[in-house]
C-alpha cells in the first residue's frame, strides 16, 4: 500500500487539527485535500519513480510536499535546507534529479548554482492540481523516499526507504511509543532526517497532532508546549543539554506534558536523571534508532527503575534486536558485541552502492555498528562505535568530510578531526591541524572563515589546533589518542 | 546605545552570521535568512554577552528574532 494513503486513511472529512505552525493550521480533511491535489499534479505531468528534492524548514509546505511526492509514486529527497552549495551540485547530479520542491528563502540558492532545474515554491504549490491519481495499491518494496547520511569513509550514503518499511516504522513507534489520537507532539527537530520524520508519521498514524515548533532558541518550544498544551516533547541529546544549560528548564512546569523522548545519541545519565527527578509525573523515554532502519528501533519506558537509566531498552514491536560475537553468536550478559536489527523497518541498501549494502546488510540484519552489552533482563547499553563517527547535535558525522573540506585551505598540510565530550552538542568537533606556517593567527582565521562558508553549522570545528608535526604511533599512523589526550589537558 | 556599541553588534553578526556589514538592515530574521539556525543563534547570544559584558535572560534569547530585536534587546542591558 502507499505510505501517504496508509497514513492518511482517516483523513477525509476529520476536521481536527492535524498540524499548528504558528498562526497557521491545518485539519486532516485538508491536509488530505492539499495533498491529493499536489499528488495528483504530479501523477498527470511526471513519470512515476522520479527523485524529487525537498527544500525546507519544518513546515506545513514541507509536510504537504512530502507527502504529495510519495503518494504521487515518485520518491522523495529531503534535504537539509542550509546544505553547502558543493553538497546541493553533489545531490542533484548523483541522484539524476531536475526537480526540487522549495521553499521560497531557498530559491535563490538553487537559481545560483543549479542550471536546468525545475523548481515549485511554497508561493506556487497550492496551485497546483492535475486530473489523475495514482492508484494507492503499490508494492511494499518500492522507493518512497532517499535520506542521505554520513558514512564512516567521508562518502555520503543515501539510504533507500520503502513503502514497506515507513508502514512498518509507523506501525511500531505507535505501538512501542503508545501514541494515540489524544496526543500532540511539540515538533523542534528538523524533519529532513529519519528522527524528525518520525514524529510526524506517527502522530498524524495515530490521529493525533504535531506542532511545529521553529525558533531560533530552543527554549522557545518550551512556551510552545504550554501554549498548544502538547503532551509529548522530543528531542536529541543537545536539545535537552541546551535546555539545562541555558535556560532554568528544570524549574518550568508543563501541566499537559506526558512524555519527554530523547534519541539520536547518548543523553548522559547524570542529566536524565536529573529531568526524572524535576519531573516525577512526566515518563522520560530513551530511544535508539538508525536511518538504516526507517528511524526508532528499541526504546526504554520502564524510567521508574534506576538500573535501567542509560540502557536504550528493548526492540519496539515488530523489530528483532541482538546483540552479537565475532561469531555471530549472541553475548551473554556482561560481554561486549554489535547490536544488529532485523524487522521490516531496515533499509532495502544504499542508493548506488552495493558493495555498502553488502557490508551492512547480513542475511537480512542490519549490523548498526554499534557496540553494546545486555543484563540479565535482555536490556541493552551501548558502550562504544565500531565506525569513526562523531555524534554532533544529534547528527551523524563522518571525521573524514571534515577534513577533505579543510585540507582545501592553503597552508594546512593535514587534519585529523576528532570528537570531545560537549555539554551543548554531545559531542563536539575538534580539528588539529598540521602546518609549518609561522603565521599560525591568520591561518586559524582563514580555516574559520572556510568552515563557515563550506560545511553545515554542526559540522564546523568548535577548537581548532595547529600543530608543527602530529603524533604517530607504532604503526607511524597519527595518534588520535595522544591528540585527545592534548585537549583534556 | 552608543556607536562603539552598535558598531560591535554589527561586527559580530556579521562574523556569526556570515553576512557582509553593509548588507546587514533591521529586516534580516530568523525565519527568512538562510544562515541563521539554531546553533549560530547560541554563538550569537554568547559572543555579544562577551563582548558587551552583558547576560541574557531566557526570553531575551527567544525573542531575539531579527536583527532590529536584536539591538533592541543588547540596548535594555546598555543603557
Amino acid at each position: 500500500m502507499n505510505f501517504t494513503s496508509f497514513l492518511l486513511s482517516q483523513a477525509k472529512g476529520n476536521e481536527k487539527i492535524a498540524l499548528f505552525a504558528g498562526d497557521h493550521t491545518i485539519s486532516y480533511n485538508d491536509l488530505h485535500n492539499s495533498v491529493m491535489q499536489l499528488a495528483s499534479y504530479l501523477c498527470s505531468n511526471i513519470v512515476s519513480g522520479r527523485k524529487i528534492i525537498l527544500l525546507s524548514d519544518n513546515s506545513i509546505f514541507f509536510v504537504i510536499s512530502y507527502l504529495a511526492i510519495i503518494r504521487s509514486e515518485n520518491i522523495a529527497i529531503p534535504l537539509d535546507p542550509k546544505i553547502s552549495d558543493t553538497d546541493l551540485i553533489y545531490h542533484v547530479q548523483e541522484c539524476n534529479t531536475n526537480l526540487i520542491f522549495a521553499q521560497n528563502k531557498y530559491i535563490l540558492k538553487i537559481q545560483n548554482v543549479l542550471s536546468n532545474i525545475q523548481y515549485i515554491s511554497e508561493l506556487t504549490y497550492s496551485s497546483l492540481s492535475g486530473n489523475k491519481i495514482c492508484d494507492e495499491e503499490i508494492d511494499d518494496n518500492e522507493i518512497a523516499e532517499i535520506l542521505f547520511t554520513s558514512g564512516s569513509t567521508g562518502k555520503k550514503k543515501g539510504v533507500m526507504t520503502t513503502h514497506g518499511n515507513l508502514i512498518g516504522s509507523a506501525t511500531s513507534i505507535v505501538n512501542g511509543l503508545r501514541i494515540t489520537n489524544v496526543d500532540r507532539i511539540c515538533a523542534v527537530l528538523p524533519f529532513y532526517y529519519c528522527y524528525g520524520l518520525s514524529l510526524i508519521y506517527s502522530h498524524l498514524k495515530a490521529g493525533g497532532s504535531i506542532v511545529i515548533s521553529n525558533h531560533p532558541f530552543v527554549a522557545g518550544a518550551l512556551n510552545d508546549i504550554n501554549k498548544y498544551k502538547c503532551t509529548r516533547f522530543t528531542g536529541v541529546p543537545s536539545t535537552f543539554q541546551i535546555l539545562l544549560a541555558k535556560t532554568k528548564f528544570l524549574e518550568s512546569t508543563f501541566p499537559s506534558l506526558k512524555y519527554f523522548t530523547v534519541g539520536g545519541g547518548k543523553l548522559p545519565n547524570c542529566f536524565i536523571e536529573q529531568i526524572i527527578h524535576a519531573f516525577p509525573d512526566i515518563t522520560f523515554i530513551t530511544t535508539y534508532g538508525a536511518t538504516e532502519t526507517t528511524a526508532t528501533m528499541s526504546a526504554l519506558t520502564e524510567t521508574s527503575n534506576p538500573q535501567k537509566i542509560g540502557s536504550i531498552g528493548k526492540g519496539l514491536p515488530g523489530v528483532q534486536l541482538k546483540v552479537i560475537d565475532e561469531h555471530n553468536s549472541d553475548i551473554h550478559p556482561g560481554e561486549t558485541g554489535e547490536i544488529i536489527s532485523s524487522s521490516k523497518n531496515v533499509m532495502t541498501g544504499y542508493y548506488m552502492d552495493p558493495e555498502e549494502t553488502q557490508k551492512t546488510l547480513k542475511n537480512g540484519w542490519y549490523h548498526t555498528g554499534d557496540l553494546a552489552t545486555v543484563d540479565d533482563e535482555g536490556y541493552i547499553f551501548i558502550v562504544g562505535r565500531i565506525k569513526n563517527i562523531i555524534k554532533s547535535g544529534g547528527f551523524r558525522v563522518s571525521p573524514y568530510e571534515i577534513e577533505e573540506e579543510i585540507c582545501n585551505v592553503t597552508g594546512v598540510e593535514d587534519v585529523v578531526i576528532i570528537g570531545q565530550d560537549d555539554e551543548l552538542m554531545g559531542e563536539a568537533i575538534i580539528a588539529f591541524v598540521k602546518s609549518s606556517t609561522q603565521d599560525q593567527e591568520t591561518l586559524l582565521l582563514k580555516i574559520q572563515e572556510y568552515c563557515k562558508c563550506h560545511l553545515q553549522t554542526h559540522k564546523i570545528p568548535k577548537s581548532i589546533h595547529i600543530l608543527d608535526e602530529f603524533p604517530l604511533n607504532s604503526s607511524n599512523k597519527v595518534d588520535r589518542n595522544k591528540l585527545k589526550l592534548m585537549i583534556m589537558k | 546605545m552608543n556607536e562603539k556599541q552598535l558598531s560591535q553588534i554589527i561586527d559580530i553578526f556579521s562574523q556569526v552570521m556570515g553576512i557582509p556589514k553593509n548588507m546587514i538592515d533591521d529586516s534580516i530574521a530568523y525565519n527568512s535568512h538562510p544562515s541563521w539556525d539554531s546553533l549560530r543563534h547560541l554563538e550569537l547570544a554568547s559572543s555579544l554577552e562577551t563582548a558587551l559584558n552583558i547576560e541574557f535572560e531566557t526570553d531575551d534569547l527567544i525573542s531575539m528574532v531579527t536583527f532590529s530585536s536584536v539591538k533592541t534587546i543588547c540596548s535594555k542591558y546598555l543603557e
